[in-house]
């Protein structure tokens, strides 16, 4: 099994800032075999008249200036790295609201387009003004024009009010 | 009764003139696409009044009032979710402008749709891994080409390659055992793989693919994309069906 020979303090940041009296850290152990292993560590500072030979090696090797600025650094790249999820969030709900309006307006176009005097409508300009609306009430109006002119050209071309079929049976 | 067509079956009309350029829109197994394919072939007329479009549905589908937006209407598609694939050798035209049923052109643009193509054989829009389903094929390779709206010429391979890509995508979905061990299961269903299968083979090396220039998104702008991604407005706008609508409406149950 393969000896620790060595090992080094890395990343260290203060758990508190204020206080200083824990570090986080890892240690990296380097083994007899050429490989080496990572472990986290939180090292405590020692009580009064005790001494840690984890805390003292920090001090030594590291010392608190680096310990600070490297904490500093943590907390403005976890600051960022929250802000930067919160606007990814944030746009990802902004995108799922807008496909979801889409999807329903085309969703009503489609049953627009589906009553049968729309579908037998010639008018393309109507029909488009139907295609082109950017909300379910503009659908809905432009639906409601188109209705009303093929009824009118109904009537038009049959002032009575009787359907043509009907004229002809009694013509008959 | 209509038969369904295996993927082998299909060749393109060879016997068809070819007249100049066009669009293909393909509606199959449910009246909810095919409604959307009339409002997609109505749409892109709203702004390129000349365009030629052809549609290959199914007869069950068909209703006649249609027939005059369309300058080609091809009734032999079967009843398969990927009609789109059997549709695509079968151009009558130069160069085509396939697009998904479920999509509606929004601007005026449209009307540049074929300049873009150039000298390449098939142009595409790329995948946003953000919108997309499922891209990893495995640990190093990705889908890469969304393959709801493209342009193609009538070269002889690339139609080839078309062909290919249907009768590809048969065997992709049936063989078993999986025949590409190398490549993540769970890409069976996907046409998409089917092309990246296709385009990576020795076979189709010569063919020329490029994606759309400028914002490609404008040319097929999936309804969950960031509308940073098309500046000017989208072009064609592609929505997504609900699953269950189109079951609801589906024909020829089996």
């Amino acid at each position: 099994m393969a000896q620790a020979i060595s090992r080094k303090f890395k990343n260290a940041t203060w758990e508190n800032i204020e206080t200083k009296d824990c570090v986080n850290c890892d240690i990296v152990v380097n083994l007899d075999n050429g490989s080496s292993q990572i472990f986290s560590a939180v090292v405590s500072k020692p009580a009064e008249g005790t001494t840690s030979e984890d805390w003292d090696t920090l001090m030594e090797t590291i010392g608190i200036d680096s310990i600070d600025q490297a904490t500093t650094e943590e907390v403005l790249r976890m600051q960022k790295a929250r802000e930067e999820d919160r606007i990814r969030k944030e746009d990802a709900s902004k995108r799922s609201v807008e496909f979801q309006k889409q999807e329903a307006l085309f969703s009503y176009k489609l049953e627009a387009f589906e009553i049968e005097a729309v579908k037998n409508s010639k008018d393309r300009a109507a029909k488009a003004m139907i295609r082109k609306s950017k909300s379910i009430p503009e659908v809905q109006a432009y639906t409601t024009i188109l209705l009303m002119k093929e009824l009118n050209n109904a009537s038009e071309q049959d002032p009575s009010g009787t359907d043509s079929s009907e004229i002809t049976e009694n013509q008959e | 009764m209509h038969q369904n067509k295996t993927p082998q079956e299909p060749t393109p009309q060879k016997s068809q003139k070819i007249k100049s350029n066009g669009f293909l829109i393909a509606a199959s197994i449910s009246k909810v696409y095919y409604n959307s394919a009339i409002n997609l072939a109505e749409s892109i007329l709203d702004f390129y009044p000349d365009a030629k479009i052809t549609l290959c549905t199914q007869p069950e589908l068909f209703d006649e009032r249609h027939r005059d937006i369309f300058d080609v209407v091809d009734l032999t598609a079967p009843d398969h979710p990927r009609a789109k694939l059997y549709a695509l050798p079968r151009t009558t035209y130069d160069i085509t402008a396939y697009i998904d049923a479920d999509c509606e052109v929004q601007h005026e643009d449209i009307t540049k749709i074929f300049q873009q193509l150039g000298d390449s054989d098939i142009m595409l829009t790329k995948i946003r891994e953000y919108a997309a389903a499922d891209v990893k094929i495995s640990d190093t390779e990705e889908l890469i080409w969304h393959c709801g709206v493209f342009l193609y010429n009538n070269k002889k391979k690339t139609l080839q390659m078309m062909q290919d890509w249907w009768t590809e995508y048969g065997y992709q979905t049936t063989a078993d055992p999986w025949p590409w061990p190398q490549h993540r299961k769970a890409m069976r269903p996907w046409d998409q793989y089917t092309f990246y299968r296709l385009y990576t083979s020795k076979k189709y090396k010569s063919i020329k693919i490029d994606v759309f220039p400028g914002q490609d998104a404008r040319w097929n702008f999936i309804s969950i994309y960031d509308k940073s991604e098309a500046l000017e407005g989208p072009i064609i706008y592609h929505y997504t069906l609900k699953k269950s609508e189109v079951r609801a409406q589906r024909i020829l149950k089996k």
